[in-house]
């Protein structure tokens, strides 16, 4: 009875088992087959390992082992730390602390224990490079082997197996786990290094507490990704630098970061070191659309088999990031918990890590970092001599797959697992080419028969360069790439690409490069070097790219489609290129790391600047560090600072110091606290700096407008003041950020657009007191979206010098600057005593006609001395910027140009008696008025560099060029319009000299004649009716004779005649009044010719009557 | 030349805004200028002598035209550099010409740019052109005239709207050549907001409003209340307007380019001097004014065959 129980409760379990794994495949989580384990195998296990479902077994794995912390401790240390010593029976660490990479430390999962998860299809891409890091089995001895292919070829990994293989094999896979030990190739049958039970349990496996510490970020972000609870707003601090990505991400950075990486100096097809098939996998991990990301890859062996043939040798990072085409062979299934599990929600909604195969890493070897990644995979068999990656893999791994279930070997298989030791050893002992030095990436990639980049790419690419590389600022300031929507605008507006709405300048700047990329990057062999060279306009050709990399990485932000550090993903809904193996295809990390270090010797050698890069803790994402530097703030944080800047009083396009955005930007976020938690996490680690600079980004391409808490569109409305004949007049002046429309329009208020971001001034008339004091807010809605114009109440408004005219409203009264003030009648006396005290002298004020009622105006305000301002005035306030204002000449659009014939006159405010001002390094003076004195240096045309203080100013002076050739279509208007004849009113026929040259023209009702437009010379006009009476008019002074006609015209042409023919007649026969418009002039010879023409139509009707009969 | 700069400043951009036009009037304009009626001034001269176009498609901005070395009508032989042009290719054109024999000299204008003439063969005009790079037009005034839009063909364009609620509205009234308050039949109206840009529509029905551009509007109320303003004295040659109703800028323009010539401002008429009689009446037509050369009664008359054989 005992026995037929045991034997039923046994029946019972493994019915049970399969259930529940037929349950866990079908409801799309992992599905889990245990396996029996022998005595042996338990004895290796883990301590407590029992074979969970995949969703808790990194739950206890922790509980066995240092998972991600401890696993990512060995990550960027040197091999010697990063591999447990061979003899202490240490797998190399790399195996087991990426499961993103689909690595499974043995003490995860029982020996015996055969785990199948079903993964998205995404994560095959977590797959190991299977040239790195060749599939092992787990759950017997051979299972901590790797699984190297015949020929040295890396078999398929199980994702990609997984993957390509339909439901029905999954399950038949899934059964076979379950009967028996996992099945090995025979290739397979080399011992297997110590597995992760013995790493697990050898005291010298363990990482170092260096190693730990290297690691500690990693280690954080990895326990953040298990217990911490989702982030509010994952998408900004799961890719800030130089954190690194939370979570799995962590871990599996780490395993990818003890990659050995090589690299040619000049990179052929990409190589890519594991920490390069890291960023993949996460780019490829936090990708949740499963289904669409199956959808893409081949079902069948076959096919995968036939792409890897099709196709060039995969890359290694193609290989390591697991699209199905590239990583061929697979060995066996097993249950791995995801680190996208492991990284939140968002990471762990869509992402189902198919980790089916545990790569065996390379031998635990201090050179292993030196070992070339061909050389680091297992060979096929022991005795096989180590191929090349390069190697077709295509028939070998056909044969594989066909042959999978049969080819393995028996588990304990000791001399095949001796002898792939071996042969890795051998191949660990191999030294590898070193990585190329910086110093390589920083020279031009030359190429004579490379054609320079499109016209709109070299635009965008000179509006990068200008408004960022070259941007004004300290030589000790560091350059950021902040690259946002918005700046993007702004830089294409200073270069005089025209005025684009943010989101548009974002989808022309993202078209030019995609263009770019698949036209000129994309078909050549080198892929990316191309860009590592300077164009024509001696900038570098890569910056434009290197911006989208940095948009790309501004808008990585957790969506519905991807999760938030999904870097790749990003960048290819950028480019359209498609992901091939994790990454955009064409797209190599070392080359965009090459172009990176380009970029900076070429700002360090021909201008002296600094671009700011990664720092040396830069952690796990060493390639995607690069774009994150420059966007310490993203999207989510981005929009939030025009209140910002609206709650600080800035000016739109303004240039305000870092230090004192730094000052109200810690004021604002403790009132406020609008950042989200990654934001002010930048904002209070070392990336401050970074931050700063992009916000100053921000504000000068800021055009004033923000959108308020009803969603409406917002735009400020200045005051502005201007002489006519010397009275000074005020007015309305309203910004016009780029998405508001040509004409205002609310039933009231009607304006059009004026200068470029503004519209046209409005009047203030006596009338608009009450409004001034209480503030005012227009309302239109065009085309149903919702734009408001607002100017808020005041007491006393502050007007500082102007590009224009006259001044306008400012945030203050700009110490040493000529402005005016307005304040109300109260406020006069307070306000006339304060202002001739800030100014030394006597100020009154003003009464122009037309003045709002119940305000007072004072001109020619120029404060010379800080005061504090009295109550009700402090709208007053003197402010002490340092600013350069242009005043007068001819100004070229927003740009900072002007024309050579009308240079400017540069007004300084605020500056003080210590200061000096210089003009191209040369100083100049400035005199009383606070006026430099360029001496005629800005009518040179060129570029000059104005400095005043700490204020640099780029200006350029350019002599005119014709802007406009000819407008399309002029050469096609005239098309049927060679000739235009004004006759009087009523119906006419125009007559050529040619018979057939006939055109037809009525007046309308409305007009006091009639236009005739034909394609010939109009000799004859000829109105006639039913009745009797004809005219005929003359055009000409003289008239031609009619053409002769051919001695035997041809029907068709006698047919066409009959059109001239006909009215000539007729108004011949009805004894027309003869004239001419040109007044009464009238000669007989006209008479002469009109017969002739009368003969000729004869002679037609003559012959048409012929030939009809 | 302070206004070549303007022309300079304009052909470098080759558009903008009426606002930044005035903006950069202001910048030029010696002080105590009344700014309005300068900007104004320019604008005229500008769009007559075919540097730039004002409002164009009833926008408020402006637009550089292209470069032409147009020939004149009335004096074959001789042209004028019209649109947009640089100090650069001024230099070209006189070198050019020098080199092809043909005679270049400027003549200055207080109110606007110089004015560029070249006098030689038209084939030696052509060869001038093309080594500067420009385009030569023979008869460039009526290569304009072919491009007229006649005013009776824009106003049964125009939709019809209503009048504007809250917008005061004021008519053109030719007796007084002024704005009345109030709508009246066949007449320009200007319709006004209480802040903001004035709008002119065409009342052509109780209530219902067509928008026009305001020079337009106010010869298609000519035109349909038969109100002659244009008038062409065929041996003069000279066609005359109402200098408080200019016609439209496109026909200035091609009035001023039959002889390289402003409209003069003489005894309240605005005269264009050497205008051949067949685009006077071209122009006549197209902005709704009877022929100027044979009355309508006499056409009439001739059609009911009582000047039957003679001349009309």
């Amino acid at each position: 009875m005992r026995s037929f129980l045991q034997a039923l409760r046994k029946k019972l379990t493994d019915v049970m088992r399969r259930l529940r794994a037929l349950a866990l495949r079908f409801a799309g989580r992992p599905q889990v087959v245990e396996e029996k384990r022998s005595p042996s195998e338990n004895a290796l296990a883990a301590p407590t390992a029992p074979a969970q479902p995949a969703a808790n077994a990194e739950i206890e794995l922790a509980g066995v082992q240092p998972t991600g912390p401890a696993v990512s401790s060995a990550t960027d240390d040197a091999s010697a730390q990063r591999y447990a010593p061979e003899g202490g029976a240490a797998i190399p660490l790399e195996a087991e602390k990426s499961p993103s990479a689909g690595v499974q430390p043995a003490t995860d999962i029982a020996p015996g224990v055969a785990v199948i998860e079903r993964e998205r299809a995404g994560t095959e891409d977590e797959a190991p490079p299977a040239e790195q890091s060749p599939p092992r089995e787990i759950g017997s001895d051979a299972s901590a082997e790797p699984v190297p292919a015949p020929g040295g070829r890396p078999v398929q990994t199980q994702s990609s197996m997984d993957v390509g293989l339909d439901s029905r094999a999954r399950e038949r896979i899934a059964q076979e786990a379950c009967a028996e030990p996992a099945p090995v190739l025979q290739s397979d049958a080399v011992e297997s290094p110590p597995g992760e039970v013995e790493w697990a349990a050898s005291p010298e496996s363990q990482p170092t507490p260096e190693a730990a510490e290297r690691q500690l970020p990693a280690q954080r972000a990895s326990e953040e990704g298990v217990t911490s609870p989702p982030c509010e707003e994952p998408g900004v601090d799961a890719g800030t630098v130089p954190s690194p990505v939370a979570g799995a991400d962590g871990e599996a950075t780490a395993a990818a970061e003890i990659e050995p990486q090589t690299k040619p100096v000049a990179p052929g097809p990409a190589e890519l070191s594991s920490a390069d098939a890291l960023e993949a996998e996460e780019a490829a991990a936090s990708d949740a659309v499963p289904v669409a990301q199956a959808a893409e890859m081949p079902t069948h062996p076959v096919e995968q088999l036939s792409a890897a043939t099709t196709e060039p040798p995969p890359s290694e990072h193609e290989a390591a990031a697991p699209g199905p085409p590239e990583t061929p062979s697979a060995t066996a299934l097993e249950v791995t918990q995801t680190p996208a599990e492991n990284a939140g929600p968002e990471l762990a909604a869509g992402h189902e890590g198919v980790s089916a195969v545990v790569p065996a890493p390379p031998a635990p070897t201090p050179e292993a970092e030196l070992v070339p990644p061909a050389a680091a995979s297992t060979p096929a068999e022991p005795e096989a001599p180590i191929e090349s990656p390069s190697a077709p893999p295509a028939e070998v791994v056909e044969l594989e797959q066909r042959e999978w279930p049969e080819a393995r070997p028996a588990a304990g298989d000791a001399s095949a697992r001796d002898a792939a030791r071996a042969a890795r050893r051998r191949a660990q002992d191999r030294p590898r080419p070193s990585r190329p030095s910086p110093e390589s990436y920083e020279q031009p990639f030359v190429d004579p028969g490379l054609r320079p980049p499109s016209d709109e790419y070299a635009l965008w690419n000179e509006a990068v360069v200008q408004h960022f590389v070259l941007a004004d600022a300290s030589e000790n300031e560091e350059i950021y790439l902040a690259i946002t929507p918005r700046v993007l605008a702004g830089a294409l507006a200073e270069v005089g690409g025209g005025i684009l709405a943010p989101d548009d300048a974002q989808v022309n700047f993202a078209d030019a490069v995609s263009k770019m990329y698949h036209t000129r990057v994309l078909p050549h062999s080198r892929k990316l070097q191309v860009l590592r060279r300077c164009g024509r306009d001696g900038l570098p050709e890569c910056a434009a790219f290197l911006a989208l990399s940095v948009l790309a990485a501004y808008r990585m932000h957790t969506d519905e489609g991807m999760a938030a550090n999904a870097y790749y993903k990003r960048l290819d809904e950028l480019l359209h290129c498609g992901l091939s193996g994790g990454l955009p295809r064409g797209f190599d990390q070392d080359e965009f790391e090459g172009l990176w270090l380009f970029l900076r010797a070429w700002l360090d050698r021909e201008h002296g600047r600094q671009m700011a890069m990664p720092g040396p803790d830069v952690g796990l994402r060493r390639y995607v560090a690069f774009p994150l530097t420059h966007v310490p703030l993203r999207q989510v944080d981005i929009e939030r600072l025009p209140d910002f800047f609206d709650w600080a009083g800035y000016e739109a396009g303004q240039r305000v110091p870092l230090e004192r955005i730094d000052a109200d930007l810690s004021k604002w976020a403790r009132v406020r606290g609008a950042f989200t938690n990654a934001g002010m996490d930048a904002l209070a680690d070392e990336r401050r700096r970074a931050v700063l600079a992009q916000i100053a980004h921000e504000l000068e391409c800021w055009d004033g407008s923000h959108t308020d808490t009803q969603g409406r569109r917002t735009a400020p409305v200045e005051v502005f003041l201007h002489w006519e004949r010397r009275i000074p007049l005020l007015a309305y002046l309203p910004r016009r950020p780029a998405a508001f429309p040509t004409v205002f329009d609310d039933g009231v208020h009607v304006f059009d657009a004026g200068l470029d971001g503004w519209y046209e001034p409005l009047p203030i008339g006596v009338e608009d007191g009450p409004e001034l004091v209480s503030g005012f807010s227009w309302e239109a809605a065009p085309n149903g979206i919702r734009i408001v114009l607002r100017r808020a109440g005041a007491s006393a408004i502050a007007m500082a010098p102007s590009e224009f005219a006259g001044p306008i409203s400012h945030n203050g009264l700009l110490l040493g600057a000529l402005g005016a003030a307005l304040c109300r009648d109260a406020l006069v006396l307070p306000a006339q005593k304060y202002l001739e005290s800030v100014m030394g002298k006597r100020c009154a004020p003003v009464q122009p006609p037309n003045m709002p009622a119940g305000w007072a105006l004072f001109t020619g305000v120029n404060p010379v001395r800080r005061l504090p301002p009295p109550d009700g005035l402090e709208a007053l306030e003197i402010v002490t910027n340092l600013e350069i204002i242009p005043q007068g000449g001819l100004r070229l659009g927003r740009r900072w140009a002007w024309l050579a014939e009308a240079p400017p006159k540069l007004l300084v405010a605020g500056f003080g008696p210590g200061e000096s001002a210089a003009i191209d390094g040369e100083r100049v003076e400035v005199d009383d008025g606070g006026v430099i004195r360029d001496e005629g240096r800005l009518t040179r045309p060129g570029v000059h560099v104005v400095e005043v203080g700490r204020v640099l100013r780029r200006l350029e002076v350019v002599d005119p060029e014709i802007a406009v050739a000819d407008f399309p279509g002029a050469a096609t208007a005239d098309v049927g319009r060679r000739h235009v004849a004004a006759l009087p009113c009523g119906s006419w026929t125009v007559i050529g000299s040619h018979p057939g040259d006939a055109a037809h023209s009525v007046s309308r009702s409305w007009g006091q004649g009639a236009l005739a437009y034909c394609p010939f010379d109009p000799v004859w006009a000829l109105s006639y009716g039913y009745g009797r009476g004809a005219v005929v008019l003359c055009l000409v002074e003289q008239p031609p004779p009619p053409d002769r006609l051919p001695r035997i015209p041809a029907a068709r042409l006698l047919r066409s005649m009959r059109a001239w023919a006909e009215p000539i007649y007729n108004a011949n026969i009805r004894r027309p009044a003869f004239g001419s418009p040109w007044g009464s002039v009238y000669r007989p010879d006209t008479r002469a010719v009109w017969a002739d023409y009368v003969r000729t139509a004869r002679e037609i009707k003559r012959k048409l009557r012929a030939q009809r009969r | 030349m302070t206004w070549d700069v303007l022309l300079h400043w304009m052909t470098h951009l080759g558009e903008g805004s009426w606002e930044g036009f005035k903006d950069a009037v202001a910048r030029l304009a010696p002080q105590d200028e009344e700014l309005d009626d300068l900007a104004v001034g320019l604008r005229v001269h500008l769009s007559d002598m075919g540097h730039a176009e004002f409002f164009v498609g009833g926008s408020r901005r402006w637009r550089v035209l292209p470069p032409v070395l147009a020939g004149l009508a009335a004096r074959p032989g001789a042209a004028v550099l019209c649109g947009g042009r640089t100090p650069q290719s001024r230099s070209a054109l006189a070198a050019a010409a020098e080199a092809a024999g043909s005679l270049v000299w400027s003549e200055d204008a207080a109110d606007g740019p110089t004015t560029v003439r070249v006098q030689g063969e038209p084939a030696a005009l052509a060869r001038v052109a093309s080594a500067v790079g420009v385009r030569f037009v023979s008869d460039y005034a009526a290569a304009l005239f072919r491009q007229l839009m006649p005013v009776y063909e824009l106003l049964e364009r125009a939709p019809e709207e209503s009048a504007p609620t809250n917008w005061s509205l004021r008519s053109f009234d030719f007796e007084t050549m002024s704005l009345v308050d109030g709508p009246r039949p066949n007449s320009a109206c200007e319709c006004s907001p209480r802040r903001g840009l004035p709008r002119w529509y065409v009342h052509t029905r109780r209530g219902k409003l067509r928008p026009m551009a305001k020079r337009e509007a106010i010869y298609t109320a000519a035109m349909l209340q038969r109100v002659t303003l244009l008038r062409y004295d065929v041996e003069s040659r000279r066609l005359s307007a109402p200098v408080k109703v200019p016609p439209p800028e496109l026909y200035s323009r091609a009035a001023c380019l039959c002889a390289g010539r402003r409209g003069r401002v003489e005894g309240g008429l605005i005269v264009f001097e050497e205008v051949p009689s067949g685009m006077a009446a071209v122009l006549c037509v197209a902005v709704g004014q009877p022929h100027p050369c044979v009355a309508h009664s006499v056409l009439q008359a001739s059609k009911t065959g009582d000047h039957r054989g003679q001349p009309v």
